[in-house]
C-alpha cells in the first residue's frame, strides 16, 4: 500500500465497504447481531447502545475536566514513610 | 440484572431520547436500519479524531434530518440518505479544521454541510494528521482481518481503486472466491460494528 496517499485509499475502502453494508439485507444484519448473542428486539439491548441510548459526553467532558481541575489543585500529598528523616 | 439496568449503573449521563430513538419512534427508520447505521457510523468514525466518535457522527446525522437542515430527497432509502450525511459531515470536518487550525476545532453540531449527500468529498489539501491517521485505520483495518489473508488482498485491492476483476486478476482468485471473501468481510464488520462500547 502506497503510504503517500492514504486518505484516499482509506476512504475508497471505506466507500466500497459502506456500499457493501448498505447492500446487506436487514436479515443478514439481524442474522449476525444473533450469532454474537444480541437481542436487538429486546428493550434496552446493548446491540443499539450509543443509538436509541447515547452517553451525555459533553457533561462527561465537563465532569472529567473538574475532577482534573480538583485535583491539580488540591494540595500535594506528603512523601511515605520511606521519605520521613529517620528519627 | 438486564442490560439497560447495568446500564443505569455506569457512573456516567445516559441521554433516552437521542435523535436516533426519536427517528425510530416517529418510523423514519427500523431497528435493523438502525444495526446498520451503528456499523457504517463505526467505519466512517475511522479516521477522524478520538474525541469524535461514531455515536456523535450518527446523533448528529439523524440531527440534521429531524430539524430538516438536510431535506430527505424522493426515491432515496433513509439509511443511504443517513449514511451520506454521516459521510459529508466527516469530510467536512477535515475541512473546517484544515481552515480552522488545530486550536479551533469546529463541533460537529457547528459543521455546515454543503451540496448533494453524495458529492466527490476528498479534501484537496489533506493535512498530515489526516494522512497519519488513515494510516493508523488502515492498520487497524487489517488487524481486523489478520487471520484472513484474501481479506486482507481484497482491502488492498479497494485501497488502491482497483475494480473487483482487477483484484480477481492481481491475486489470481475467481470471482466466486472474490464474492464470498467480501460476504466474510462485511459479516466481520457488522459483528465488529455492533459490539458493546460507548
Amino acid at each position: 500500500m502506497k503510504d503517500s496517499f492514504a486518505e484516499i485509499g482509506l476512504e475508497r475502502v471505506l466507500a466500497s465497504l459502506q456500499r457493501d453494508l448498505l447492500a446487506a439485507s436487514d436479515q443478514e444484519i439481524l442474522e449476525v447481531a444473533h450469532e454474537i448473542g444480541l437481542q436487538p428486539g429486546m428493550r434496552g439491548s446493548v446491540a443499539l447502545f450509543g443509538v436509541t441510548l447515547a452517553v451525555d459526553v459533553s457533561r462527561l467532558k465537563a465532569r472529567m475536566a473538574r475532577r482534573s481541575a480538583e485535583k491539580r489543585g488540591a494540595p500535594r500529598p506528603r512523601g511515605g514513610a520511606k521519605d520521613d528523616p529517620p528519627n | 440484572m438486564k442490560p439497560f439496568d447495568i446500564l443505569k449503573s455506569w457512573p456516567v449521563d445516559l441521554v433516552t431520547d437521542p435523535p436516533a430513538r426519536r427517528a425510530l419512534e416517529m418510523g423514519l427508520v427500523s431497528t435493523a436500519d438502525l444495526l446498520r447505521l451503528k456499523v457504517i457510523a463505526r467505519l466512517q468514525a475511522r479516521g477522524l479524531p478520538p474525541e469524535i466518535g461514531w455515536s456523535d457522527l450518527l446523533q448528529e446525522a439523524f440531527t440534521r434530518v429531524l430539524d430538516g437542515s438536510r431535506r430527505h430527497p424522493d426515491g432515496v432509502p433513509m439509511v443511504a440518505f443517513v449514511a451520506g450525511i454521516m459521510r459529508s459531515l466527516r469530510e467536512q470536518y477535515w475541512r473546517a479544521a484544515r481552515r480552522g487550525a488545530r486550536q479551533s476545532r469546529k463541533l460537529l453540531a457547528e459543521i455546515e454541510i454543503t451540496g448533494t449527500p453524495e458529492p466527490e468529498l476528498l479534501d484537496p489539501e489533506p493535512s498530515p494528521e489526516r494522512r497519519a491517521m488513515a494510516l493508523q485505520e488502515m492498520a487497524a483495518l487489517n488487524q481486523l482481518f489478520a487471520d484472513d489473508e484474501p481479506a486482507r488482498h481484497i482491502i488492498a485491492g479497494l485501497y488502491e481503486g482497483w475494480t473487483p476483476e482487477e483484484i480477481c486478476a492481481a491475486r489470481g482468485i475467481s470471482k466466486v472466491d472474490y464474492d464470498s471473501t467480501r460476504r466474510r468481510i462485511r459479516r466481520a464488520l457488522v459483528r465488529a460494528g455492533l459490539r458493546f462500547s460507548p
